[in-house]
């Protein structure tokens, strides 16, 4: 057999020197370079590539775009196989291997397409309806539906492609490069502007390659070919194929995809497959064309049932012959030019039909000169098909009706449709520019912008060569203006003459029809295998609004997005209810325009990079340790320390005993810290916390708990008088950003007569503590000039001093309760002061400790963790914390809300200590307590365990919880369920280990 | 001192030891560090006396305009915010290691109406220069850095991939000298060398 026997002469973007082989279904093919996918199939003489989603009826090639419908691919195998990419928008490479989507077990014999055969029994929606009930087997019919359901296959395994992503601005971006995008792009391009020019070909102006217009008094071919290179050579122009502008945000932020590496073979493919580029762009140049509309008539989805103009361009961009003996079916005179043009090119057109009375223009003379049959006032009734369609049924008709009696019937290889056009609207409807309904094309157009955009050329029903050339000149240079490019020096549009513009042409949502052809499918979205009778049920259910429409009918909801398909289905619509299809109007349009891997989006940001790890200056020594590290923010820190074959609770327990006899270090250079300077911190102090700040020493530190407006408890800390107008704040961990907004949002916005410099210091200190009872021995071997007796340097105070000539600042503050020294020092030297503690700390059994242990130690004595103690909705009070808001100092954040019945009422929430009855249950941490113990529901809940663990300096399990009115329930005993058991434990006050605090000075 | 000076440490530099040696002619960009920067924030009213006058006695440039600095052969200065700057030693000036001295002589100016802190412990001070400087900040950062943008004398504090940053543009070449938060900086310094070698790209650190 001939290889490509469907190959002919000509095909202005292809390269005859540059053969490349592929597989389709297992079978290999040859085809040139520049050649589509789509363009290769056919020269192959393959037009039937795929079957629909529902009833998997065989289907075709029917465009040369991105409003494909029915060639979705199952592209390349193995992990870099990729589900239902459209045949027309895959660039041909060699070796490509391609098997159709949706055919199980091979396309020519599908078990599914009984589908077909049982459609009756289908209807639209009939998932809901259907499997739904009963109740009980939904989980039995759900995994058969989720089988059937879906069309492509996605790999199992992690992606094996990378993915660029990169932030763009521009002046003006032209989304599409016919002649209207490629004129904008010269204009802007000349006046200076920072031009980006994208389309989503992976050659640029395609269609002017092998137009027969003359441009300037150019073929248009030279035209072009001069015009891309000027283009090329403009610094400020960045050309960009292969690239789909497919979101439009606001503030003209557009996301495109650029495909780097997806028309290489996949052996010789290196760096990144497409690169998502975040581009903001001061002006949007909308060149996105217009698509074809299909026909709507009984079994017009067989394969071979093509648009008119995909049949050009297969014909004259790649020299293909999309079939040999073709039939139109028309409503408008530009199919006549096309058919002409085809026919002198060796696509044989053996008839045109014709929807409408009388035929204007040039084009049907020539037509019938050249002694092709026209068929006015006729109709399609049927199709037939093999492997492609090989015959069709017409009929006359007139005022709606069909003359059956006068039946003919036609025999070819191909038919081509074309009901007019329909402009391209996505971009400038999803950036909510608002369309109007225009009878003279019947069709949606661009109306109102909603951004700083303009539409051009057909996609804003400029049609004809001349006028679109034209029409994308002016815009790209007011665009250029607009975006306020230096000079005007774009000189004039390119003349052209044609021959025509668009006619008005008259609707056809769906062909006149006989009644008896009415049970045979008429299809409005291919892809979907929505129906008219479909779009009939949908209004016959009450689904009138067109949204409700589409979501009943899953009409525009595939891949193609009812690029071309949806227009019809609203004017069906319209008839049906009575209604102008400007009423019925549009469904949405979203992004994105076409389907875009989602590896695109996380770029890099993925694995170890998928969000931030902050690491303390100490963190590979803990990692050396294997310390597993605790999140907290996107801090990492060091959790526990396990010896050789310690487990998690082990270590835990054996830290928390070390801690209170020997002495422990630990890492606490995560906790947020703010340098507060100027003559009013007091007063800001005063302000945003709930005790007095008016009388702090120099040298002395005081615990703060600052609340919200809402008079709850929003963070603790210990804050530090450095001198009268410098202190040191420190804030938790993880509230550290939040807790510096939150002061300078009450510095700039509320309280600006204060002056009070903020400066967030978290990182220029590292913090090593020393905690227990050997700390102040194992210290005081270690600094040089600060006496660490009790009496010189007391609890809640500062010095500045050396150790071993290192300058470091020493707090005496405890969050165990013991001893405890709170080192800061130079990041840069905190592994060598870590280093000489640990030294110098073996005699002591130093034992770094980690934040599980720290949370055991504090919760012993009761201390808070804001967040874990609380969640929001906690006053002071109900912490039992009431001895920290000072109630003789002036107004303070949150103060008034203490007041509200709500937040002075004696019976909320309070926090206690709990005692399992069984001293070795530990309580679950977020179990509920309730006061009965055999539970059955409705059981009221009384609150809930905050923080629970085993304590080997108590020798048995204690836990913390929020329980309501639960100061008035000490000692008894409550119950918390878990699972299938019910744990008993008496109330008791939170404080569990050396309450009269005495060995806080060692 | 001497010794305990050996002891000091940055993460930045024991992350650029990491990166292979490459030909500086290969290199699509170059990085290098400037260890303990003297980095000093300044916080006073731009109208404050004793700003202008600290600023002189320690020999800075002039004040700068919003998202500019100014330098000269030992500082640059870099206007963060209304009454926000940055004094930043440069490389080579013997200013690094003496933040607190130059802190004491700005502070004495300022009569308590404003504050100088040290930062010089709490960032890494990282450059990026080679053919492929500006393609990699246009992936961290998403700010404009097209010459007409953003240009020589530049500065910005925003997002480098996910972690908060401030980065100024030191020369037309261009030269992107980055200051990010120690804990932030091994993300940082992964994301960048991941980002070129995904797209094949060489990075080596200047000698």
């Amino acid at each position: 057999m001939k290889t490509q026997p469907y190959r002919l002469d000509g095909g202005s973007l292809i390269d005859r020197e540059r053969s490349l082989s592929f597989q389709f279904n297992g079978k290999s093919y040859q085809g040139y370079a520049g050649d589509s996918l789509a363009s290769a199939l056919l020269a192959n003489g393959v037009i039937w590539t795929s079957r629909s989603f529902k009833y998997h009826r065989p289907r075709g090639i029917y465009s040369a775009g991105a409003e494909e419908p029915n060639a979705l691919m199952q592209l390349e195998r193995g992990a870099h196989t990729q589900p239902n990419p459209q045949a027309t928008l895959i660039e041909l490479y060699d070796r490509l291997v391609a098997d159709s989507a949706n055919c199980w077990p091979a396309l020519k014999f599908d078990i599914s397409s009984i589908n077909d055969y049982l459609s009756p029994f289908l209807p639209a929606a009939f998932y809901y309806k259907t499997f739904m009930w009963p109740r009980a087997l939904w989980h039995s019919y759900e995994w058969i539906i989720r089988k059937a359901a879906g069309i492509g296959k996605a790999h199992p395994g992690a992606d094996p492609d990378s993915y660029d992503k990169l932030h763009a601005f521009c002046d003006v971006l032209v989304a599409g490069s016919g002649a209207a995008g490629l004129t904008a792009a010269l204009a802007a391009g000349r006046c200076g502007a920072r031009v980006i020019l994208a389309d989503l070909d992976w050659q640029l102006a395609a269609h002017l390659s092998y137009a027969e217009e003359e441009i300037d008094g150019k073929p248009a071919k030279i035209w072009r070919s001069e015009t891309l290179s000027e283009l090329q050579a403009l610094p400020n122009v960045t050309l960009l194929p292969r690239t789909t502008v497919f979101g439009y945000y606001d503030h003209n932020y557009l996301l495109m995809a650029e495909r780097l590496t997806d028309h290489f073979p996949i052996m010789d493919r290196k760096g990144p497959r497409q690169r998502l580029w975040r581009l903001r762009a001061k002006e949007v140049v909308l060149a996105t064309g217009a698509f074809e509309r299909p026909l709507v008539f009984p079994n017009n989805d067989r394969p071979g049932i093509m648009l008119a103009s995909a049949a050009e361009i297969y014909r004259f961009r790649y020299g293909v012959a999309a079939g040999k003996n073709a039939v139109i079916v028309t409503n408008n005179d530009e199919a006549y030019q096309r058919a002409y043009r085809l026919h002198q090119s060796g696509v044989n057109i053996r008839a045109i039909v014709d929807l409408r009375e009388i035929s204007s223009g040039p084009f049907s003379n020539r037509m019938r000169q050249a002694g092709v049959e026209i068929f006015s006032s006729c109709t399609v009734l049927d199709s037939k098909a093999g492997d492609r369609v090989r015959e069709i049924e017409i009929a006359p008709h007139s005022g709606g009706e069909v003359m059956h009696t006068q039946r003919k019937r036609l025999s070819c290889d191909i038919l081509l449709v074309s009901g007019g056009y329909i402009p391209n609207v996505h971009l400038f409807s999803q950036s909510q520019g608002k369309l109007r309904f225009d009878a003279r094309l019947n069709a949606f157009l661009p109306d109102q912008p909603g951004q700083a955009h303009r539409p051009c050329g057909a996609a804003r029903g400029v049609f004809g060569l001349a006028e679109c050339l034209i029409d994308g000149f002016q815009a790209g240079q007011e665009a250029a203006a607009a975006a306020g490019a230096a000079h005007a020096g774009s000189g004039a549009p390119p003349k052209c003459e044609t021959e025509a513009g668009l006619s008005p042409h008259p609707a056809f949502w769906q062909l006149p029809c006989l009644k008896s052809e009415r049970r045979k499918k008429r299809f409005v979205d291919f892809h979907n295998d929505v129906t008219v009778d479909d779009l009939a049920l949908a209004q016959r259910e009450g689904y009138q609004s067109i949204e409700h429409t589409k979501r009943y009918t899953t009409l525009g909801l595939a891949p193609d997005q009812g690029k071309f398909s949806s227009i019809n289905a609203y004017g069906i619509v319209a008839d049906m209810t009575g209604r102008s299809v400007g009423e019925v109007g549009t469904t949405t349009f979203r992004p994105a325009y076409s389907p875009v891997p989602m590896g695109l989006f996380g770029g890099i940001d993925k694995g170890q990079l998928i969000d931030p790890i902050r690491k303390t200056p100490l963190h590979d020594w803990h990692a050396a340790q294997s310390a597993p590290f605790e999140n907290v923010g996107a801090w990492h820190r060091a959790w526990y320390y396990p010896k050789s074959q310690e487990t998690f609770y082990q270590a835990v327990q054996r830290e928390v005993v070390s801690a209170r006899l020997g002495v422990g270090i630990f890492d606490a250079s995560t906790l947020g810290k703010i340098d507060l300077q100027g003559p009013d911190v007091r007063t800001l102090l005063n302000r945003v916390y709930t005790n007095a700040w008016t009388k702090l020493a120099p040298g002395r530190c005081r615990y703060g708990l600052m609340l919200g407006e809402d008079g709850m408890v929003m963070d603790d800390g210990v804050t530090t008088c450095l001198s009268d107008h410098h202190f040191h704040m420190t804030t938790t961990t993880g509230a550290a950003a939040r807790i510096f907004h939150w002061l300078e949002r009450w510095l700039q916005c509320e309280w600006t007569d204060l002056e009070v410099y903020c400066s967030s210091v978290t990182e220029q200190w590292a913090n090593i503590i020393l905690n227990g009872p050997m700390a102040r021995r194992l210290l005081a071997e270690l600094v040089d000039d600060i006496d660490l007796a009790a009496g010189d340097f007391p609890f809640m105070s500062m010095q500045d001093g050396h150790i071993r000539g290192l300058p470091v600042r020493i707090f005496r503050i405890s969050f165990t309760g013991e001893l405890s020294f709170e080192i800061n020092v130079a990041p840069s030297y905190a592994l060598t002061l870590w280093q000489w503690c640990m030294e110098a700390g073996e005699k002591y059994q130093i034992t770094p400790y980690g934040t599980e242990a720290l949370h055991v130690l504090r919760a012993e004595k009761g201390f808070i963790i804001v967040g874990q103690e609380t969640d929001g909705a906690q006053t002071p009070g109900d912490l039992g914390m009431d001895w920290i808001v000072s109630t003789t100092k002036g107004d303070f954040i949150g103060k008034r809300s203490l007041s509200r019945s709500d937040t002075a009422r004696s019976d909320r929430k309070h926090l206690v200590g709990l005692l399992p009855v069984i001293p070795s249950r530990v309580l679950p941490e977020g179990g509920q307590i309730i006061d009965i113990a055999d539970p059955r529901p409705p059981v009221p809940m009384l609150g809930h365990v905050t923080s629970s663990y085993f304590s080997p300096n108590l020798g048995r399990s204690f836990a913390l919880a929020l329980l309501a009115n639960g100061r008035a329930r000490m000692g008894q005993t409550l119950y918390i369920p878990w699972e299938d058991q019910v744990i008993a434990a008496v109330v008791t006050e939170p404080r569990f280990f050396d309450v009269e605090g005495r060995r806080i000075d060692g | 001192m001497a010794d305990i000076l050996a002891q000091r440490q940055t993460i930045m530099s024991s992350l650029l030891a990491e990166l292979p040696a490459a030909s500086l002619s290969l290199a699509a960009v170059i990085f290098a560090e400037q260890p303990h920067r003297c980095l000093l924030q300044l916080r006073a009213k731009a109208d404050c006396p004793g700003l202008a006058k600290g600023l002189a006695d320690v020999h800075a440039p002039p004040l700068p305009d919003y998202n500019r600095f100014t330098e000269n052969p030992d500082w640059r200065l870099l206007r963060l915010g209304p009454d926000e700057w940055l004094l930043a030693g440069n490389a080579g000036s013997n200013r690094d290691g003496k933040a607190k001295e130059y802190a004491g002589i700005i502070h004495s100016h300022l009569s308590g109406r404003g504050a100088v802190v040290d930062w010089s412990e709490s960032r890494a001070s990282l450059s990026l220069s080679g053919p492929e400087a500006r393609g990699l900040m246009m992936r961290a950062c998403p700010l404009d850095l097209h010459p007409s943008a953003f240009a020589s004398g530049h500065c910005a504090q925003t997002r480098l991939a996910q972690a908060p940053g401030l980065f100024w543009q030191s020369d037309a070449a261009p030269r992107y000298e980055i200051l990010i938060l120690n804990s932030y900086s091994e993300y940082l310094w992964r994301w960048l060398l991941t980002s070129l070698a995904s797209r094949g790209l060489e990075a080596t650190r200047e000698t």
